[in-house]
Order: C-alpha cells, then sequence, then structure tokens
C-alpha cells in the first residue's frame, strides 16, 4: 500500500482543497492570511524529522501551487458590496518589490540572511515602505495588499521559530521559473540567485541530499553557482547568470577592485535593478566559489553571450591592462578568452587571491559607502498576524509586563485595516415618503372635513374611516421630510378629530387603532418612519391634558398594549417613548444584516427618524445602545462586511467629545466580559483613524487577544485622554478617587431632606406608606444624580420630596389625582318592558331584530336589570347568529357605558361561548386587546377586561396606590439610569419589583469592579445566598420587592465599604439597626420604607465621610 | 338478732365498698401522671456533650406527642439539638421543627432557615412543597376563574350554581382566603349561597358590588398583580426574615438552659 507522504508530513491527504492544504479554515481568508498559512505549512515541514526528504519537497511544491490556487481565486472575487478582493499580484510584487508574491519574508524584505534581528527586520520593513510609497500607485488597493504583506512577513520573521526555518528552508522556497539568458533577470532570479550562492550558515550542515538538490536545481536551465564544497565541478557557461558574467568581467576589464571598477559595479547593479546587498552577495559567492573549486573559471564563464565591456571614453583603461590588450577591445565585441587570457596577469590563481583579498575588503567598505543610514520608526502598523504566537501579546497576557511598559505596548499597537473605511450609505429619501411630505400640506384641512363629517353624523360611514386611516398613514409615512410647522398643523388638526369622536367611545377606538404602530417585524424601511410617529402622537394624546378623558383614556389603552407587545417604558416623554420603539428594531436590523439586501436603507432611515426626534443624551443612548448590540454579535467586525460598515457609521454619528454619556458606555464596553476584545481591537481602531475623533490616537488602539486586565488598563487610559467633559463625581475603579464632590449647597439640602424624613411620624393608611415608600426613593434618586454631577436634575426631584414631606402622609386620598372618569350611562324609560316585547316573539327572527334596533334607537345608555339581561344574553347567545351580531352591535356601540349592562356581562360571562366574535365585542367594549380567543389566558383576561372596565364606570379604574406605584417604578428607573453601568436592559421596568431587580443587578456589576479585603456583610457569593434564601419566603409581589431591595442595601452597604474601609463599623451598625427594626414591623410598606431609609442613610454616611476626607485635607 | 346481722353485712359492704372505690381512685390516680413525666428520665440523662440525644429524643416525643405539652417537649428537644451543634444538627433540626409545625409561616421561616444553614442558599427545595410561585400569593388561573364565577352566580341569585363552582379544586380554600374581605366573612357568603337559590337575588350595594369586582380583578391578576391587588389580599402581610447567624432567634430558645431537673430547664 502506497503512503501519502502528504499525511506523513501535513497529516492531510494528497488530494485535499488547497485550503486544507493550507490550513485555511475559511474562504473568507484573505491574500496576507494565505502568505502567512504558506509559510506556516512550509515550517512545519520543514520542522517534521523527514522535512528534508524528496516527499517534502513534492508537498512544499504543492503548497506553492495551492497559495496561488487561492490567490488567483481572490482576483476575480467581488464581493456584496461591489468591491473587489483582490490576491497578492505577481506583477505588483515584481514591480515594487521584484520579487515574486510568494517570495520568503527575508528576500521580500530585502534582507540580508544574517544576522536577522528584530532591528534589521524593521530597518527592513521601513525600508520597503518607503519604496512603496514612493510609487505613483502607492494608494492603489494593490499597494496595502502589498503593505500588509510586507507587514506579515516582518511578524513572521520576529519569531524565532519561524525565523530559523526560514533561513533554513529558503533556498528550497520556491520553484524558480525559467530565466532566459541575455534578459534581465526574472522575478525569482536575482534574489535567489544571491541566496544560492550564499554559504552555508554557519554551524549548519546540509544533508548531502541537500547539497545534490542543490547541484540539481543549479543545473537547471537558470545556472547557478554552487555553493560550499559541492561534489561536482560546474565549470561551465550554466553555471553563471549574465549578470554574475559581467562581473567578473568587470573585475576582470578593470583590473580589479578599485574606484573605476566599483563604480561600473554600482551601475551594473542598478541596471539590473540589484540592491547593494544583492551586489555584495553576488560577489562574495563568487570568491567563495572560486576559493572553493579552485578551478579555472574560462573565459567563456566571463564571457559568454554577454555584450562587451565598452569603456568609458573619459576614463583611462585600468594600468594593468597593457595598451595593447586594451587597444584591442573593440565595441560591440565579448572580451574573448584570449584577451583574457594574453592579459596574464589574470589567470585564475591570481583572481581567486584577488577576490579573496577584497571579500574581507569589500565586507568593511559596503556597509560604509553603499548601505544608507535609514531612520528607524518604532510607530508599526501591522495587520492581524496569526493569533497567539506572537511574543509582544504573550507578553501582554502573561502580565509579565510592568505598568511603565503600557508605552511600549501602545506604541505596539496594531491597527485594524480596512481598504476603504467601513461606513455605508443607504437610501435616505424613499419616495413614498418623499411623496408622502409633499401630501402633508393638505392634511390639516383633510382632517377639517372629517371632524366636520363626525360632528354632524352619530355613526359614520366606512368612507370616514378610511380617508381617517389614509391621512394618518400619510402624516406617519412623510413627517420627517415635512418642516415641523407643517407636522405641528397636522397634529393639531388630527387631535381636532379625536375630540370630536370623544363623546363615542367605540368611535374613538376606532381612530386611535389606527395610531398602533406595526408589531412584529418590520416589512418594509419606510415603516419604521411610521411606527414611530405612531407611537410618538399615541404617548401624546395618552397625556394631554386638554383632550376629552375618554381619549386620554382610550390612548393610554392602547399606548400600554403597545409598551407590553414592544417592552417600552410607561409615563415617560412621546419623543422617548418614539424612541424606546425605534431602539427594539435594532435587534431585528443586526439580525438582518449580513443577509438583508435593503439593512442600508432600513439603517438609513432608522437614524432619520432618531436625528428628527432630537439630539439629546437619548439620542446618544439610542446610537451606542446599537453599537452594543453589533459588539454583542458573532460577526467578526474584523472582516469587511455590512455588520462592520454599520458599526462605522454609528461611531461616526456619536459624539465621542461632548458626551458623558458616549464616554460612559463606551468606556463601560472594556467591561464587559460578554464582548470580544477582537470586536474592541476594531472599534478602537475605526476610532483612531477617525479624524473627527483626533483625541484618540493609535496608542489607545486595544490589540486583539487581550485579557480583561489589559482591557481595563486600556480603558483607564482611554478615560484619561477623553476631552474634558463635565465629570462623573463617583469613580469606582479599584479604589481610586472614590471622593464624592458636591455642590454643597445641594447636598446640605439632601441632607436635611433625609433628617425630615427619618423623623416623621408612622402613618396608618397603606396610600400613607407608599407615598412615604416613594419619597425616600426619590431621596435615594437624588442622591445618585448629585453624585453624578447633575445637579439640575436633582434639584426637581428634592423639591417633590420637600413638598410631600410638608404635610401628613396620610391626608393626601384627596389630592390624589383622579384617574380620567367615564361618564356612566343613563337608562330611560321603564325597565322590563322592552323585555316583556321581546319574549312574546318567541321565534320571529325579523321581529327580533326590529325590536333590538327599536331598543337602540329609543333607550338611554344604560338599560335597567331587566333588559339589561335579556340584551345581555342575547349578545352571547341569541339564535340565530343575526341576532347575536345585531345584539352585540348594539351592546357595543350604545351601551357601552353602561354599568348595569356590563355587570350583565360580567354575570353572564361564565356560560358565555368561546369563539372570536364574542372576544371582538368584549374588546370593542371595553377597549382592551385581548388575545385569540383559543388562547389559554383568554377567558381570565376578558373577565379581566369587563371587571376593569366595570370599575372604572364605577369610578373605581385605576386606584390612587397603583399610580403611586407606578412614580415609584419611574424613581427606580431613574436610580438605575443614574448608573453608569454596561449593563443595559432593551425592556424597561414597568412594575416596582422588576426596577428594583435592575437596580440591584447594576450595583452588583459596581460591586464585582471592586476588590475587596474583608467584605460587608459577606462576601458576593455569601450575599447571593442570602438573597436566594430571602425569596423563598415571598408572598406576593411586594414581599418579593421588599426582599430584592434588602439584598439592594446590602451591595450598597458592600460597595460603600469597599470604597471606604474606615466606614466598616458604622456601615454594620446601620445595616444591624435596620434588619432588628424591621423584624418589628407589621407591614410590608413599612419594611419597605424601612430599607430605603438605611439606603440613605449609607449614603450620608459617605458624604460625612467625604467632608471629613476634606476637612483633613485643607488643614 | 338477724337485724343486727344485717345492718352489720350492709355497714361492712358499705366500708368494702368504699375501700374498693378508694383503692380504684388510687390506682386511677398512679396512672394519672404528669405529661412529661414518662419522658423525666430521658430527659434527666440529656447533656449538652451530647447534642445528638436532644435530636433523638424530641423524635421520639413527636411521634408520640398526644398534646400540645408534648408536642412543645418536642419543638424544645429539637431546637436545643440545633443550637447545641448547629454544624452537624442546625439543618436537621430545622426540618424536624418544620414537619411538626401547623403554623405556615413559622413553617416557611424554618425551612428557609434550613436552606441557609446548607449553605446552597435557596432553591433547595426543602421537601416544602409550600414554596412555589402559586404559593407565593398566586392563586392558579382556574381556580381564580371557578370563584369570580361563584360571584357571577351569586349575584344573579344562582346559588347552587355558585356552589357547584366553589367545589372545584382550590375554590373554596381560595374563598376561605378572602373571608376578611366579603361582607359577613366567607362561611356568611356560603349561606348566602344557599338561600339566594333561584328566586330571590341578593341587594348589593354599590360599594359591596366595588368591592367585589375588586376582588375579582385582584385575583384574576394571578402573581403579578398590581400593588394595589396585592395589598387589598394580603393586607400588608411583611416579609419574614432571618438571618443564618441566629438561629436562636428563629428558634426562640435558650441553648444555655439544657439541663432538665426537677420539672424545669436550667443551665448546667
Amino acid at each position: 500500500m502506497t503512503v501519502d507522504p502528504f499525511q506523513i508530513l501535513l497529516g492531510v491527504s494528497e488530494s485535499s482543497d488547497p485550503l486544507v492544504l493550507l490550513d485555511l479554515w475559511a474562504e473568507h481568508s484573505g491574500p496576507v492570511d494565505i502568505y502567512i498559512a504558506l509559510y506556516r505549512q512550509l515550517v512545519r515541514l520543514h520542522e517534521h524529522e523527514q522535512g528534508d526528504s524528496k516527499d517534502a519537497e513534492i508537498v512544499r511544491r504543492r503548497l506553492y501551487s495551492a497559495a496561488r490556487l487561492i490567490n488567483s481565486s481572490h482576483q476575480h472575487r467581488q464581493d456584496r458590496d461591489g468591491n473587489s478582493e483582490t490576491g497578492l499580484r505577481h506583477e505588483l510584487f515584481r514591480k515594487f518589490l521584484k520579487t515574486s508574491e510568494f517570495a520568503d519574508p527575508i528576500a521580500l524584505l530585502g534582507l540580508p540572511t544574517s544576522p536577522v534581528t528584530p532591528a534589521s527586520i524593521d530597518l527592513a520593513l521601513d525600508d520597503r515602505l518607503k519604496m512603496l510609497e514612493a510609487h505613483p500607485e502607492s494608494g492603489s488597493v494593490e499597494a496595502e495588499q502589498l503593505r500588509q504583506t510586507l507587514r506579515a512577513a516582518a511578524a513572521l520573521l520576529k519569531d524565532l521559530r519561524y525565523q530559523k526555518a526560514i533561513l533554513s528552508i529558503r533556498k528550497l522556497a520556491e520553484p524558480v521559473d525559467t530565466q532566459h539568458e541575455g534578459q534581465t533577470p526574472t522575478k525569482t532570479s536575482i534574489p535567489l540567485q544571491t541566496a544560492d550562492l550564499l554559504t552555508i550558515p554557519p554551524g549548519v550542515t546540509p544533508s548531502q541530499e541537500r547539497l545534490a538538490s542543490l547541484t540539481r536545481h543549479q543545473q537547471s536551465p537558470v545556472s547557478r553557482v554552487a555553493t560550499g564544497p559541492a561534489p561536482q565541478s560546474l565549470g561551465s557557461s550554466a553555471t553563471l547568470t549574465p549578470f554574475d558574467r559581467q562581473v567578473l568581467a568587470v573585475m576582470v576589464g578593470y583590473g580589479g577592485w578599485n574606484a573605476e571598477s566599483r563604480s561600473r559595479l554600482v551601475a551594473l547593479a542598478g541596471r539590473y535593478q540589484v540592491s547593494p546587498d544583492g551586489l555584495v552577495r553576488v560577489v562574495k559567492g563568487l570568491c567563495d566559489h572560486a576559493r572553493s573549486h579552485r578551478s579555472q573559471i574560462a573565459v567563456s564563464d566571463i564571457a559568454a553571450g554577454m555584450p562587451a565591456m565598452i569603456p568609458d571614453p573619459n576614463r583611462p583603461l585600468m594600468r594593468t591592462i597593457s595598451l595593447s590588450a586594451a587597444s584591442r577591445v573593440r565595441p560591440s565585441s565579448p572580451l574573448t578568452e584570449e584577451q583574457v587570457t594574453k592579459a596574464g596577469f589574470w589567470n585564475t590563481t591570481t583572481i581567486s587571491l584577488l577576490f579573496a583579498a577584497i571579500t574581507l575588503f569589500f565586507g568593511l567598505v559596503a556597509m560604509a559607502i553603499l548601505a544608507p543610514d535609514i531612520f528607524f520608526s518604532n510607530r508599526l502598523q501591522t495587520m492581524s498576524t496569526p493569533d497567539g504566537d506572537l511574543p509582544v501579546l504573550d507578553q501582554i497576557n502573561s502580565g509579565e509586563r510592568d505598568p511603565s511598559s503600557m508605552d511600549r505596548l501602545a506604541l505596539n499597537s496594531r491597527l485594524a485595516r480596512f481598504a476603504r473605511r467601513p461606513t455605508f450609505i443607504g437610501n435616505g429619501l424613499p419616495k413614498e415618503g418623499a411623496d408622502a411630505a409633499d401630501q402633508c400640506l393638505t392634511l390639516p384641512e383633510a382632517f377639517n372635513l372629517i371632524e366636520r363629517k363626525l360632528n354632524v353624523a352619530d355613526d359614520p360611514s366606512e368612507a370616514v374611516f378610511r380617508d381617517w386611516e389614509y391621512h394618518i398613514n400619510l402624516i406617519a409615512t412623510g413627517w420627517v421630510l415635512a418642516d415641523a410647522s407643517t407636522r405641528s398643523a397636522v397634529e393639531k388638526s388630527l387631535l381636532k378629530v379625536l375630540y370630536a369622536a370623544s363623546d363615542r367611545p367605540s368611535l374613538c377606538d376606532r381612530l386611535l387603532h389606527a395610531l398602533t404602530p406595526l408589531s412584529g417585524k418590520i416589512p418594509e424601511p419606510i415603516d419604521i418612519w411610521r411606527g414611530t410617529w405612531k407611537t410618538r402622537m399615541l404617548a401624546r394624546i395618552a397625556e394631554l391634558d386638554n383632550m376629552a378623558p375618554v381619549v386620554v383614556e382610550q390612548a393610554g389603552r392602547q399606548l400600554e398594549a403597545t409598551v407590553k407587545t414592544f417592552g417600552l417604558k410607561t409615563q415617560n416623554k412621546p419623543v422617548d417613548t418614539a424612541r424606546d420603539w425605534l431602539d427594539t428594531l435594532v435587534n431585528q436590523f443586526v439580525q438582518g444584516l449580513e443577509y438583508e439586501p435593503r439593512a442600508y436603507d432600513f439603517w438609513e432611515l432608522w437614524f432619520s427618524a432618531q436625528r428628527e426626534l432630537g439630539r439629546d443624551e437619548r439620542y446618544d443612548e439610542s446610537l451606542l445602545s446599537a453599537i452594543e448590540v453589533i459588539l454583542l454579535t458573532k460577526v467578526d467586525l474584523a472582516r469587511p462586511g455590512p455588520s462592520v460598515n454599520v458599526l462605522g457609521r454609528l461611531l461616526e454619528m456619536s459624539d465621542f467629545q461632548q458626551s458623558s454619556f458616549v464616554r460612559a458606555r463606551t468606556l463601560g464596553f472594556f467591561n464587559s466580559t460578554a464582548i470580544d476584545s477582537r470586536d474592541l481591537w476594531v472599534l478602537t481602531s475605526l476610532l483612531a483613524t477617525d479624524r473627527k475623533v483626533s483625541w484618540f490616537t493609535e496608542e489607545l488602539v486595544l490589540p486583539d487577544g487581550t485579557d480583561m486586565l489589559f482591557r481595563s488598563r486600556v480603558r483607564d487610559r482611554i478615560h484619561q485622554r477623553w476631552p474634558d467633559i463635565p465629570e462623573s463625581l463617583f469613580d469606582t475603579q479599584q479604589g481610586q478617587g472614590n471622593f464624592l464632590r458636591f455642590n454643597e449647597a445641594e447636598v446640605r439640602w439632601w441632607v436635611g431632606l433625609f433628617d425630615r424624613l427619618r423623623e416623621r411620624n408612622p402613618v396608618s393608611s397603606d396610600q400613607g406608606r407608599l407615598r412615604r415608600l416613594l419619597a425616600a426613593s426619590r431621596l435615594n434618586e437624588a442622591f445618585a444624580l448629585l453624585r453624578q454631577g447633575k445637579e439640575k436634575d436633582a434639584a426637581p426631584v428634592m423639591k417633590l420630596v420637600d413638598q410631600e414631606l410638608q404635610a401628613s402622609w396620610d391626608d393626601r386620598e384627596a389630592s390624589i389625582a383622579s384617574p380620567p372618569i367615564i361618564k356612566p350611562g343613563q337608562p330611560i324609560g321603564p325597565d322590563g318592558n322592552w323585555t316583556t316585547r321581546y319574549r312574546s316573539i318567541k321565534r320571529d327572527t325579523n321581529q327580533k331584530l326590529d325590536l333590538l334596533s327599536e331598543l337602540a334607537s329609543t333607550a338611554g345608555t344604560d338599560l335597567g336589570p331587566e333588559d339589561a339581561e335579556l340584551l345581555t344574553r342575547e349578545a352571547y347567545r341569541g339564535v340565530p347568529q343575526e341576532v347575536r351580531t345585531r345584539a352585540g352591535s348594539i351592546l357595543v356601540h350604545r351601551f357601552s357605558r353602561g354599568p348595569t349592562v356590563v355587570m350583565q356581562m360580567i354575570n353572564q360571562f361564565p356560560e358565555a361561548p368561546r369563539n372570536q366574535a364574542i372576544s371582538d365585542m368584549i374588546s370593542k367594549l371595553t377597549g382592551s386587546l385581548l388575545p385569540e380567543s383559543n388562547a389559554d389566558s383568554w377567558k381570565a383576561q376578558a373577565r379581566m377586561a369587563l371587571v376593569e372596565h366595570a370599575l372604572r364606570l364605577h369610578h373605581s379604574g385605576e386606584s390612587g396606590l397603583d399610580r403611586i406605584a407606578e412614580d415609584l417604578v419611574d424613581s427606580l428607573n431613574a436610580r438605575a439610569d443614574a448608573m453608569q453601568s454596561a449593563f443595559g436592559s432593551s425592556r424597561q421596568p414597568t412594575t416596582p419589583t422588576e426596577a428594583v431587580e435592575i437596580l440591584v443587578l447594576k450595583w452588583r456589576e459596581k460591586a464585582r469592579s471592586l476588590i475587596v479585603s474583608v467584605p460587608v456583610s459577606d462576601d458576593l457569593p455569601g450575599l447571593h445566598r442570602r438573597r436566594l434564601a430571602r425569596l423563598e419566603l415571598v408572598e406576593g409581589p411586594i414581599q418579593r420587592f421588599v426582599a430584592e431591595q434588602i439584598s439592594l442595601g446590602d451591595l450598597v452597604a458592600y460597595v460603600t465599604v469597599a470604597e471606604s474601609p474606615e466606614l466598616r463599623r458604622e456601615v454594620l451598625d446601620i445595616l444591624r439597626g435596620s434588619m432588628r427594626r424591621r423584624t418589628r414591623l407589621s407591614h410590608v410598606l413599612e419594611q419597605a420604607y424601612e430599607i430605603e431609609l438605611a439606603i440613605a442613610a449609607l449614603h450620608r454616611l459617605k458624604v460625612r465621610s467625604t467632608r471629613a476626607r476634606d476637612e483633613r485635607g485643607k488643614r | 338478732m338477724n337485724r343486727h346481722a344485717s345492718v352489720l353485712a350492709v355497714g361492712l359492704a358499705l366500708i368494702c365498698g368504699e375501700s374498693i372505690s378508694l383503692s380504684a381512685r388510687e390506682t386511677q390516680s398512679n396512672q394519672f401522671v404528669p405529661e412529661t413525666d414518662r419522658w423525666t428520665a430521658r430527659l434527666e440523662s440529656l447533656h449538652p456533650d451530647n447534642p445528638m440525644g436532644y435530636f433523638e429524643l424530641g423524635e421520639e416525643v413527636a411521634d408520640l406527642a398526644q398534646n400540645e405539652r408534648e408536642h412543645e417537649l418536642a419543638r424544645r428537644l429539637f431546637s436545643l439539638a440545633g443550637l447545641l451543634d448547629t454544624p452537624r444538627l442546625g439543618r436537621s433540626a430545622c426540618l424536624a421543627l418544620a414537619n411538626i409545625e401547623t403554623e405556615i409561616h413559622i413553617k416557611r421561616r424554618l425551612l428557609a432557615m434550613a436552606s441557609l444553614l446548607s449553605g446552597t442558599g435557596g432553591g433547595s427545595g426543602a421537601g416544602s412543597g409550600l414554596l412555589s410561585r402559586e404559593d407565593e400569593g398566586g392563586f392558579s388561573e382556574s381556580t381564580a376563574l371557578s370563584v369570580t364565577a361563584a360571584f357571577s352566580y351569586y349575584r344573579r341569585g344562582l346559588g347552587s350554581r355558585a356552589l357547584s363552582q366553589l367545589r372545584k379544586p382550590g375554590a373554596e380554600e381560595m374563598l376561605m382566603s378572602l373571608g376578611h374581605l366579603l361582607r359577613g366573612g366567607s362561611a356568611r357568603f356560603l349561606e348566602d349561597c344557599k338561600l339566594y337559590n333561584g328566586r330571590v337575588k341578593p341587594t348589593l350595594t354599590d360599594f359591596h358590588l366595588v368591592k367585589m369586582l375588586t376582588i375579582e380583578r385582584a385575583i384574576l391578576s394571578g402573581p403579578d398583580r398590581s400593588w394595589a391587588s396585592e395589598l387589598l389580599l394580603s393586607q400588608g402581610r411583611p416579609l419574614i426574615e432571618i438571618e443564618s447567624d441566629r438561629l436562636d432567634q428563629v428558634l426562640g430558645v435558650d441553648p444555655s438552659r439544657c439541663i432538665y431537673r426537677g420539672g424545669r430547664w436550667i443551665q448546667p
């Protein structure tokens, strides 16, 4: 059985795909990746114990072939964006560097073979880069490929393992192209020729086989000069190249090594584009050859096939040549053997001795005269290199570097480079948007017409609703492109329509339904604009003071359904609610980036909608959140593509100069273990190459593959360099800067509020307790804002607390703003008459329908108990269906505000059939969105909708308690928002429990970032265990809230002591005292208040500690 | 002569009967011993050097306890065992106490302490079965629908149908837990259901009607009900808190008094 040498040497089959042969793991591998992969495999082959075998040579050649094959396939590939991926183009390498595209790194960099040091590598690289820069096409994509290849070659050589291997194998590095005599040496000939002329490196003795192969190589059509103690004499003209011959001819013709011969040699080297080093190597090789062979170099060896030397008429002939000999040198005739021989003096021995002498001399002179002194720069800009092999990364990750090496590390940081800067432009001017914007001017009049129609007709026609929906769609489609005054006029007229419909709840409901944004996946880019406008409009209507309460309430319910669907904040400004809606789309867009053909259009319209909502901190937040979502994907951002293009654009749009939010979020990325270092490398590289972010230099680029410790150090450095903006007053990094610097007046105010809050008398009502809890939370909210330097935001919060403290907690029940009231309906006429007549009809459907219609026209807006019972029964279970439908319609349109009718709906609900018609009826009656009638939760939700509707009709809608609870949610959310954290949630909490859970998570994240020697009151795992045990005892959402609050208190204590260890004893006293008091409390809201007070006490402690420290500092 | 013999015989009989009676009472009084007396010897042999002895005796007492005093004795024995050797017996003591505890809040507290002492934090379950999300104050949706349906039938005067709904699993228990919110309590409600049986409907004021609707809203909301609904149902019941290093507080026993002498627990 034949053994596959590929399997033995590389572990792959001979028939493997080129990618497999080169161990390239993706077809996306770029040209430089191919180069690196080739040499990686060559080194691997070389290091194999059979690396010298014939089979190894075959494998080696296949590797080159594979590299060329993959490389050439790149040259014909275009990516999705229309960019061409160029391969390493042979003719360009020859053009710029006079080498092959797969020349070994030493040849590529034009390095002498010894010594190869990091300094010489850098020098050579710099030399090559400058050569490239000087070329007219230096700005081309191909030139960039060359640069990358050069850097990759330098990186390979800096690895000692690779360097040694390459030095050993470079003679066998590449098959040499056919070189025709008389032609200018080709791409491979000259450097490789000179390489071949080298003797074996010191200490390395080639095997006989290798020597033989060298000899075989040299007996190819391209002549070579044997090196070392070659077993065969060469003695044939085929062994010398034309250049070799000319060098010899110059030496002979000018009588050896002298000024003239030197100048001719230099000129000759320039003509053949041989570098000074190459010339040195040729001369040296000839010397070695002559010395080692001790055989005659025939004149024909020197002269064959080469043009005769043409003496410089301005220069005298070499003195060592007799005049007679010199006179016989004629132009265009080659030197003949006779001529050289007749010179007599120039026999082989003499030449050997001469060359031996000048070898030493030339070695000393060459560097001084021929090698320029090139300035070495440390600012290397290299491409990404093979993972994990480079000493720099090893040192970074081993943590052995001392802090002072940060500068060196910064200097050695590597930029992720792209052929063109990642960004994009989508279609930001969609035609339908433009058309709609043009028509917006007509909308005020159109809405006015609808308003008039509604005022006239109780039951408007379907055409009115169609017009309404059409015009809503117009403004929603074109608002971004319409001017502000037009938008304002349209919205004003739209609101008038709603007001006109306010006395008909079902009508309002239908009109408002047109404002519901799409749920689920956004099908078209323009739907982004539509959804944004609709969400904002709904939110705006829901908070209007001068709109009919029923409209406000129904808008609120619809908004609530939207909030639930998309997980938005409630009780937020309309603009913020709209922005929240936009933010929920980001995940969908990011997921579709790599395959959605209109991805850029979606993003472009998203940007424009965000801009139209205003450029404030929320705008910054949206951009940074989108950046974070991209960073969290698994897409390799170092690879050109849509993901990095969007990232680039987002970075361009973000304010890296003045926005403290952008700074906080960006720095937060470094703390997040979910974000890969590679992605941060790309992000920082993009910032470093962005002219607008001039302060972000290359030193701040985070290298790929770094660990968290290094990331935190780079983060700190970036933080230091960030331009001055209102600084965060609270720096929790590793115990540095834990001081609080306050506006003294604000802090005094805060402390005063704290003292007053503590001294309040207990309360007796649930509302009073909840209000007191809210005041305590607001006090802590104010502290969080003060800590961030946001005195202006803290002041109104403290004012609210102040107002609450003015009066007794229990005296406020009447002053709580009442919910919008639905005016309940009223019956007209005696109860039961209609029922009697209806029952007498028995089964006559037409008469039933007539009676039902009569009821609709004669009754009030409610019915008596008997009539209500019958109507409801007919609506639920009437026979036939027409009767059911008519009854249901009348019930919804006429009696939706009738308390008696609604109670009948509730009372007869257990027997009601379960179908979509009933569900729709209940939905319309109550204004609630219900799930499908076959859903498990339908029954409970439908009944709940009826119950809530009935409670509203009895003026008992949302209770004051729930309104205060909503304010508590806002306060807790504000406290969470005030914390600088990488933890971000796309879904804003809507209950106090959810809100406090988020706050706990943020404090836990903060606690984790600190190093603590003696934790209070337990270490983090211990605190977590206590939390879990506590949650086991929870009954109900309020107890759960309290359980989480206790965890929050524990974490605040932990962080306080971590930052100020001297406060340990006092913090423990606060915690223990609070627990003792809580165990004696008999109401859960009292417990909640006690915990908030304890947290405030911890903050108070911190203030006192800071003041004491300041005092000591002053003294 | 015969008369005298008769009188003497009767007198003797009386005396004998009295004697018998007396001796019988004596026997009975000897049998009627104080509840702990049968454990006295064992109790007096207990020593804090052998905490397991307390635990084992506690198990025996708990198995054979016939009255509240013996139950209390068992509790004390378990508590002392747990306090004298918390690392080894603390958790077991809490579990044993939870097992014999009838008050659900105390039971929860003991189970939570057991989980803290286990070092695994929460989630051990400790076989409680009580520490489920539903029992976190949330009623199952189907039970809530049954109770609200009962309310509907009640309002319509269809008492028997209301009672039929309340016979569904968990419904009557739920109604009992809501008793403090219903007019006259849950017992009155059940009685009314028997009375209002198709011919007469109950007359409800707006206040009571709204109250019933508020209860319906609360129980239909499930565990994530609003705070207003939660306060209505729970009446602000506080969260039970425990500290793992304060087992003595949870158990409520002074571990220093661990020697039983003369019918009392004293210090060694």
